[in-house]
């Protein structure tokens, strides 16, 4: 989309233009979907944050200064609304009981480039919430662990031990699935 | 150089080539920071690109927040979430059959002698007194029966005897009567037949009595039965299968009887022919009483048809069934949603079994029905959505046509056959929908359909459980 365009579409949409935040929604929702399946444990969870997420845009798109591209400041409120949920649901599972095994092995950055997307979101998605959210502000956002302490309420210590036991969690479920698909080709 | 310098200078050779060893796992700890800070620039990059698909029902649920005001002229349509659904159906016909099978085994259970020589009854089978009121007789009653060696009709004397020994039998909700090869099932228990042991006590019994205002003639008029089986004979007459006659009896046997003013009267006697030789047995039963008649061939108990040929299973044979339904659904909740209609559906059948072969009788049936359905997204994402449903449907007779060899029968015949009726099914399924965009989906569903209460004799008593396969078109709004 051009800025002329854009510049359009943000105006309708200051305007309250259903057709232009209609035609907002369609250009924007499957890139911010694919924000929200990461720090959703289902599809249907994801499309709840989705929602929000766009409804927070139109209420706050006249704030939109135009400096950078719609698409980045979309996807700060999207993330932003993500981690609002988290934050604020206290009845989320924020930890999970790992064997000490199990802890020793972090899933190696090897690995889990060698994912796809999709396969990577399928395993962040099974990860216990807490884990999930700050693996994916670490590894995926790219913020501090002093940024994700601020962020969530969190000490920096407990943010990495968050992501050290985010890795090893997934290092199992990736050995679980092996394992299945041994057994499977074995049976 | 001043002291300050010279002490540098003295410090800074002790430490040339100075070397302490860190320890082992500094370095691991150094390349362990490095590459989480190099796996975050790449997943990072994998996820840049990345787009995930959305249902299509999200974003009424945005617009909905966005503007409000929308939501009363939603209410004021009975609701947001809402589809028109546009619907085609097939079916298949024949999965079980009802009402026959269940006449298979009772003409298949009764079981008789087919050859005793003593159970010779003198006296008519008569259910109620002796003065029997015998159907569509305009009231009339005949005087009495009677069961004599000779007898006088019409001028002639006639000499017959029983010579047939026949039996009867009560089931739960039939009665069976059996003489010789052939098997009677009557539908109730309280039905009214007669036994006569020739078709001129039929006749007289009758006519005796009657009177026609005008000419003191015999009123024949609205008194003689159409009967299936063969014509009435003077007893020398071995009674061959002749078909559907009116006439009482044939020309040879009494050719100065005028019974060009007979006529088909409603109510209807069966005859069933006795050995060959030994002159008819007759039983009077009617029609509207008799559920079938079977035959005893090779062994095998089958149903016979209105002119005693055998009926096969596919005696009317519908072709699949052909429906269109406009249905308004209701989402009631995030899974949930109840649909009800209107649909139209066309049964074509023919009839080719018997004297059909030589004939091209064929018709079609229509029926207005009011469907309901509930339907459960059991597996939902943003394209496809896999559901079972419920429900049940209503269907009202509202079209008959028949012809044969292209010439339409008249409508009060197909009136008289009771041939549509009204019909209550259940029915059960499956189904597979798939999102087009935001307002339009596309949809395949397999139902099992089982009728459960008819009022006609039509498709849906014949065959009363269905397979279909239904496709169709979903507009929300």
């Amino acid at each position: 989309m051009n800025r002329e365009t854009e510049q359009d579409l943000i105006k309708g949409c200051i305007e309250n233009d259903a057709k232009a935040q209609r035609e907002l929604y369609h250009k924007f929702c499957g890139a911010m979907m694919g924000i929200c399946v990461r720090y959703a444990p289902t599809v249907h969870e994801a499309e709840d944050l989705l929602q929000d997420g766009f409804i927070k845009v139109f209420q706050k798109i006249h704030t939109f200064q135009g400096k950078g591209y719609l698409a980045g400041w979309i996807k700060r409120i999207m993330v932003n609304t993500c981690l609002t949920y988290y934050r604020d649901n206290k009845n989320l599972r924020m930890y999970a009981e790992l064997d000490e095994d199990v802890l020793k092995e972090e899933a190696s950055f090897d690995v889990l480039a060698q994912l796809s997307a999709d396969e990577l979101v399928q395993k962040i998605q099974r990860l216990p919430d807490g884990f999930r959210v700050v693996f994916n502000m670490y590894a995926i956002e790219g913020f501090s662990h002093q940024e994700i302490a601020d962020e969530l309420g969190i000490s920096i210590g407990t943010s990495k031990s968050q992501l050290s036991r985010a890795r090893a969690y997934l290092k199992k479920i990736i050995k679980e699935e092996e394992a299945k698909e041994v057994n499977g080709t074995a049976v | 150089m001043g002291q300050q310098s010279k002490n540098k200078s003295a410090l800074g050779e002790k430490f040339n080539g100075f070397e302490f060893t860190p320890s082992n796992n500094l370095f691991d700890g150094i390349q362990d920071e490095l590459a989480k800070d190099a796996e975050k620039g790449v997943l990072a990059d994998k996820f840049s690109n990345f787009e995930q698909p959305v249902s299509g029902s999200l974003w009424p649920k945005i617009e909905k927040e966005l503007h409000p005001e929308k939501k009363k002229r939603a209410i004021i349509w009975w609701g947001v979430a809402a589809s028109l659904i546009i619907l085609f159906s097939i079916s298949s016909v024949d999965l079980f059959r009802g009402d026959l099978g269940q006449l298979d085994s009772v003409a298949e259970n009764t079981q008789f002698e087919q050859n005793s020589s003593t159970e010779f009854s003198d006296k008519p089978l008569v259910k109620g007194n002796s003065s029997t009121n015998l159907p569509n007789r305009n009231g009339n009653k005949a005087s009495g029966v009677f069961f004599e060696e000779s007898a006088e009709v019409f001028g002639h004397k006639i000499q017959n005897k029983f010579k047939q020994p026949f039996s009867y039998e009560k089931n739960e909700n039939y009665s069976v009567i059996g003489i010789a090869q052939k098997r009677l099932v009557i539908n109730t228990a309280n039905s009214e037949f007669l036994v006569k042991d020739s078709l001129f006590d039929i006749a007289a019994e009758l006519f005796e009595g009657l009177e026609d205002k005008q000419d003191k003639k015999p009123n024949r008029k609205n008194n003689i039965a159409p009967y299936s089986g063969s014509l009435f004979s003077n007893g020398s007459n071995n009674g061959q299968l002749t078909g559907n006659q009116t006439a009482l009896m044939d020309e040879e046997a009494a050719p100065e009887i005028d019974y060009s003013d007979w006529t088909v009267s409603e109510g209807g006697v069966f005859i069933v022919d006795g050995i060959e030789g030994s002159g008819p047995d007759a039983v009077v039963v009617p029609l509207s009483d008799l559920a079938g008649v079977y035959a005893l061939v090779d062994e095998e108990i089958v149903l016979l048809d209105d002119y005693e040929n055998e009926v096969g299973s596919d005696y009317k044979d519908y072709k699949p069934a052909l429906s269109v339904g406009l249905l308004y659904e209701r989402v009631l909740g995030k899974q949930l949603s109840i649909a009800a209609g209107v649909s139209y559906t066309v049964l074509n059948f023919n009839y080719d079994k018997g004297i059909w072969q030589d004939y091209k009788r064929e018709g079609s049936e229509a029926y207005l029905g009011i469907p309901l359905n509930i339907t459960y997204d059991l597996i939902k994402n943003s394209k496809f959505n896999l559901f079972p449903l419920i429900g049940g449907q209503v269907d009202f007779g509202i079209a008959h046509k028949e012809t044969i060899n292209n010439k339409e029968l008249p409508g009060d015949v197909l009136l008289n056959s009771n041939s549509l009726g009204n019909h209550f099914s259940l029915l059960a399924g499956c189904g597979i929908g798939y999102d087009l965009n935001d307002h339009l989906s596309v949809f395949g569903q397999s139902i099992y359909q089982t009728n459960l209460k008819s009022t006609g004799d039509g498709f849906f008593k014949k065959t009363p459980s269905n397979m279909s396969f239904q496709a169709g078109l979903k507009v929300s709004f």
